[in-house]
């Protein structure tokens, strides 16, 4: 091992995982991780097995979890580092991003050749004798009109496929950075009692999400969806529909107390250790 | 990978400004521009396009096979065929203490709980297994955890290393299957569970021998499935042979190598009984032409 691979060896420890190297540490941070459960007052359902194999433990991330009708603060949520304390990979980002709109591009572009230009069956002249240049076809590539070489050819797909654990990874990473920078706010229930936009408004007006994207567990709340369908940086998604790129492109991001536990549920599949 | 890498992965995201679709980027460096070739002379890749002159390599891609000499007897006809493959063989991974030891400082291995292989696996002490983890001595200057671990093999010194800090060792082995109901229990969980396979012929002897710990003596689960395979009361004899009471088979075992420094004493842990005889071997190391003393 090289002296710079054994440098990067102990940044990567470093920067990775406190816990692994400093024992000390790691017993700091499960106490004040069991301190905290201790204080939580929360209606959110604390898993009992804890999905680590062995006794080490992370801390907890947390938020509060606050009411979606009235914004009062209910208690607190953990939320589980695995999925809420990603690295911040921002090259993984960029990485997604560049797949889902890859894989969303229609391909359609298209033009025609020498063969699909109309006409040009007929040798315009005959080839000796004219005093002019020896042509074939009036739809040859250098004619006005003629075809094109080497265009675009109809129908095309751009779909590539990225690991899944990349893939996962990324959404994890967009979370994870809600998380750090303050976007995320958890909720208790994305339901409103009404499908009127004049009664959803004041409630992103209380908390300045002009630019929001809301994520549901289960079902989606059909008056939600009605009344916040004509606002232009609003979005509604089930948590099987979150993405990378719908969280990138709102400001805000409301998870309900639901979608919070689903998407922990289906991303520590990757959680090895 | 390069260390841009690290210093991205500790980004502060949080005194930075949102990271939104407009600020994202790639790594420096984790794509490479595809080379234009036919695009003019400046480029370097202009006439021939990286080609050379004419024939089969400009036309082709790769027709030409690996090995191939242009038409005269290859290499690799040449030459007989020589050697062979062992199927049989049988890989243990090696483990050594102190990686133990750092994986317990770390607080990755639970010392306070039964190690064995899944526990191995799940914390990153070992990789793949094939067949078995056996553990080594490196390091046992400075082990100083107490354990109670099972692996498929353990060296002598390993062994008494790991007994002289308070801890407990025991071999066992496992067959693939066996192997497989360990390491992925969550592939049995809706199964019947397999019952575990005694060790082959020749490697009965190994954990019919209490000073390898082994367990067949040293645990009553051990003595329990000698029990179920009918072959209770299996000892190791002195000729290195297995014997089975009450049938006429004796199993010839793979005897071990005699050595200086063989442990003697109380093995410890479960049977105050098990004294390993030992003295008499000690003393006047036997080489008989079996090569056996075990």
């Amino acid at each position: 091992m090289s002296v710079t691979r054994r440098i990067l060896w102990c940044k990567r420890l470093l920067v990775g995982s406190v816990w692994r190297v400093f024992p000390e540490a790691s017993r700091q941070l499960t106490i004040r991780a069991a301190e905290a459960e201790e204080t939580v007052v929360s209606n959110a359902h604390a898993s009992d097995a804890s999905p680590y194999p062995y006794h080490y433990k992370p801390a907890h991330k947390e938020a509060p979890l606050k009411s979606f009708q009235t914004g009062q603060v209910l208690g607190t949520v953990h939320l589980h580092p695995f999925v809420f304390g990603a690295p911040p990979r921002i090259d993984i980002l960029h990485r997604i991003v560049v797949w889902q709109r890859a894989k969303r591009r229609e391909g359609l572009a298209k033009v025609k050749d020498r063969s699909e230009v109309r006409g040009g069956g007929r040798k315009p002249w005959k080839q000796k004798g004219s005093g002019r240049a020896r042509q074939g076809s009036i739809r040859a590539p250098h004619w006005r009109g003629g075809g094109v070489v080497h265009g675009p050819r109809g129908p095309k797909s751009y779909d590539y496929t990225l690991p899944k654990k990349v893939k996962s990874l990324g959404l994890r990473v967009a979370l994870s950075v809600k998380y750090t920078q303050g976007d995320l706010t958890v909720v208790d229930a994305l339901q409103v009692p009404t499908h009127r936009v004049r009664e959803t408004f004041p409630i992103l007006e209380r908390e300045e999400w002009s630019s929001v994207l809301m994520v549901d567990g289960g079902e989606l709340d059909r008056n939600l969806c009605y009344a916040t369908r004509n606002l232009q940086k609003v979005d509604v998604l089930p948590s099987k529909g979150l993405n990378v790129y719908s969280i990138l492109l709102r400001d805000k991001l409301v998870l309900s107390i639901g979608a919070v536990r689903q998407l922990e549920q289906r991303l520590l599949q990757d959680c090895v250790d | 990978m390069s260390a841009y890498t690290w210093v991205r992965k500790a980004l502060d995201v949080s005194q930075l400004p949102r990271v939104k679709l407009n600020n994202i980027q790639d790594l420096p460096g984790a794509k490479r521009k595809a080379v234009r070739v036919g695009r003019g002379p400046g480029s370097g890749k202009g006439k021939t396009c990286g080609r050379g002159h004419k024939g089969q390599g400009q036309r082709n891609k790769a027709a030409i096979r690996v090995g191939f000499e242009g038409g005269q007897t290859p290499f690799y006809l040449r030459v007989p065929k020589r050697g062979f493959r062992n199927k049989n063989q049988t890989h243990y991974v090696p483990l050594n203490l102190n990686r133990v030891q750092y994986l317990i400082d770390s607080g990755r291995i639970d010392a306070s709980q039964t190690v064995n292989m899944h526990t191995l696996q799940q914390s990153g002490a070992v990789g793949r297994i094939k067949h078995g983890v056996k553990l080594l001595a490196t390091g046992s200057e400075w082990f100083e955890s107490k354990v109670n671990i099972e692996v498929s093999q353990a060296s002598r010194k390993a062994i008494e290393t790991i007994q002289k800090v308070g801890g407990q060792i025991t071999t066992a082995h496992y067959n693939a299957l066996g192997l497989r109901v360990l390491l992925k229990p969550w592939r049995f969980e809706d199964r019947l569970q397999p019952r575990r396979a005694l060790p082959n012929k020749k490697l009965m002897a190994y954990y019919l021998n209490p000073e390898n710990r082994g367990y067949l003596v040293v645990t009553e689960e051990g003595r329990e499935r000698l029990r179920d395979g009918g072959m209770e009361g299996a000892y190791l004899g002195d000729d290195g042979r297995v014997h089975i009471p009450g049938k006429r088979v004796t199993l010839y075992s793979q005897p071990s190598p005699p050595g200086p420094d063989r442990l003697v004493g109380p093995v410890g842990g479960l049977d105050k009984q098990e004294s390993v005889r030992g003295h008499e071997s000690q003393s006047e190391p036997q080489t008989t032409d079996t090569g056996t003393e075990v």
